[in-house]
């Protein structure tokens, strides 16, 4: 492992952490310009990775679970090792999760408003709306075959009558595609 | 809805925003990792499993708590951890929107590390395709049910029926961006609001 022997120095990890945390802000137009930003500011600009890297780095973050912005992770790693690629994710999430945290509380204190009320009982069913568009795009890359389609209506009886956790469904979907090669 | 929001005979305010029960930080820690562990499937996917474990199972809020949440997160960016932090932080304060969002995202860093790790030595990307196929039908369900879910306890009538089609051919079909959809419809609530209230007073 490059991990700490890799030797950044305090001033390195410290210049990483605020190209991150910059990088940052740039979510509050959509989690999709971080792939563009990361790449502009981290090959084009820096030179810490190389474009082939990148392309690879983007694949891995939809190999792994969580958010596609652990992609921070695997380029703070390409600087940093191990050390760089925590500090990369904390100061890269760091500024959503401030403003996330005061929304909420503003939340709080607005939510009995009944104006505030009146507007927002329109967005339950915007939400719907988009998880079934989700399902839709997500679908598409699905296969047309029977053993995705009976998986997909065992796990859908299964959450909806049986109540089984997800994240076993998740895992035995894993499994299978394993063992069947789908 | 949810148990705690039976109303009460005389009192006007919101029943159903009920106070969020006491959760301990090791449960929110528990339950998040759990979700970052087998996260997969992207935002929606991963909003759906959410709304899922805590709103389903664990009725820490309500469904429309939740979407409010999720709506909020779509103004900064990667939704689906503002989403994990908007659930900590309404059930457990400051701390609690930490706690959430560390645990839900350790998983994924972890695996990413270990993977770069490889990645640098070898020059390859893991084969793990095969597992991802395996996925897509069962991350397909976990969006039906979740929006199945919802709707079941939403006021559902043609309004909201409107909406949400509106909302899906909007995302589906014309891919706007998600954050332009929500301004719209905060938009019309706000003119709904208005036309009603001026209704009410003439």
């Amino acid at each position: 492992m490059k991990g700490l022997v890799h030797g950044l120095g305090v001033s390195g990890l410290a210049h990483l952490t605020w190209v991150f945390f910059k990088v940052g802000f740039v979510f509050f137009g959509g989690g999709f310009l971080l792939i563009p930003t990361l790449h502009r500011e981290l090959v084009v600009h820096l030179g810490w990775l190389s474009p082939r890297e990148f392309v690879d780095g983007v694949a891995m973050s939809q190999l792994t679970p969580g958010p596609v912005a652990i992609l921070a992770t695997f380029c703070g790693y390409a600087r940093g090792g191990t050390l760089g690629a925590v500090f990369a994710t904390m100061s890269v999430f760091t500024p959503a999760f401030v403003l996330m945290i005061g929304l909420t509380k503003l939340y709080d204190r607005m939510r009995e408003m009944e104006p505030v009320r009146a507007v927002m009982s329109v967005l339950p069913p915007v939400i719907i709306g988009l998880l079934l568009a989700a399902a839709l795009d997500i679908g598409k890359t699905v296969p047309l075959s029977p053993l995705p389609i009976v998986v997909g209506i065992i796990a859908l009886a299964a959450m909806l009558r049986y109540n089984v956790n997800p994240a076993i469904l998740i895992i035995l979907g894993c499994v299978i595609g394993v063992i069947t090669n789908m | 809805m949810n148990d705690a929001s039976v109303p009460v005979a005389g009192v006007e305010t919101a029943a159903d925003w009920a106070v969020p029960p006491q959760v301990r930080l090791s449960e929110l820690a528990r339950v998040f990792f759990i979700i970052g562990l087998t996260g997969f499937g992207g935002g929606m996917a991963i909003v759906a499993m959410i709304q899922r474990i805590t709103v389903d199972d664990r009725r820490w809020l309500t469904d429309e708590e939740f979407a409010h949440g999720v709506a909020m997160g779509q103004f900064l960016g990667a939704f689906a951890v503002n989403t994990v932090v908007f659930v900590g932080a309404r059930l457990r304060g400051t701390l609690g929107g930490f706690v959430a969002a560390s645990a839900f995202l350790t998983p994924g860093v972890a695996a990413i590390i270990i993977l770069s790790a490889l990645y640098f030595q070898y020059r390859q990307v893991p084969a793990l395709q095969h597992a991802l196929h395996g996925l897509g039908p069962v991350v397909v369900a976990l969006l039906l049910a979740a929006s199945r879910r919802m709707a079941k306890g939403a006021a559902w009538g043609w309004h909201e029926t409107g909406i949400a089609a509106i909302a899906f051919v909007l995302l589906a079909l014309l891919s706007l961006p998600v954050l332009a959809i929500i301004a719209i419809f905060v938009f019309y609530g706000v003119i709904r609001y208005r036309f009603r209230m001026s209704r009410r007073a003439g």
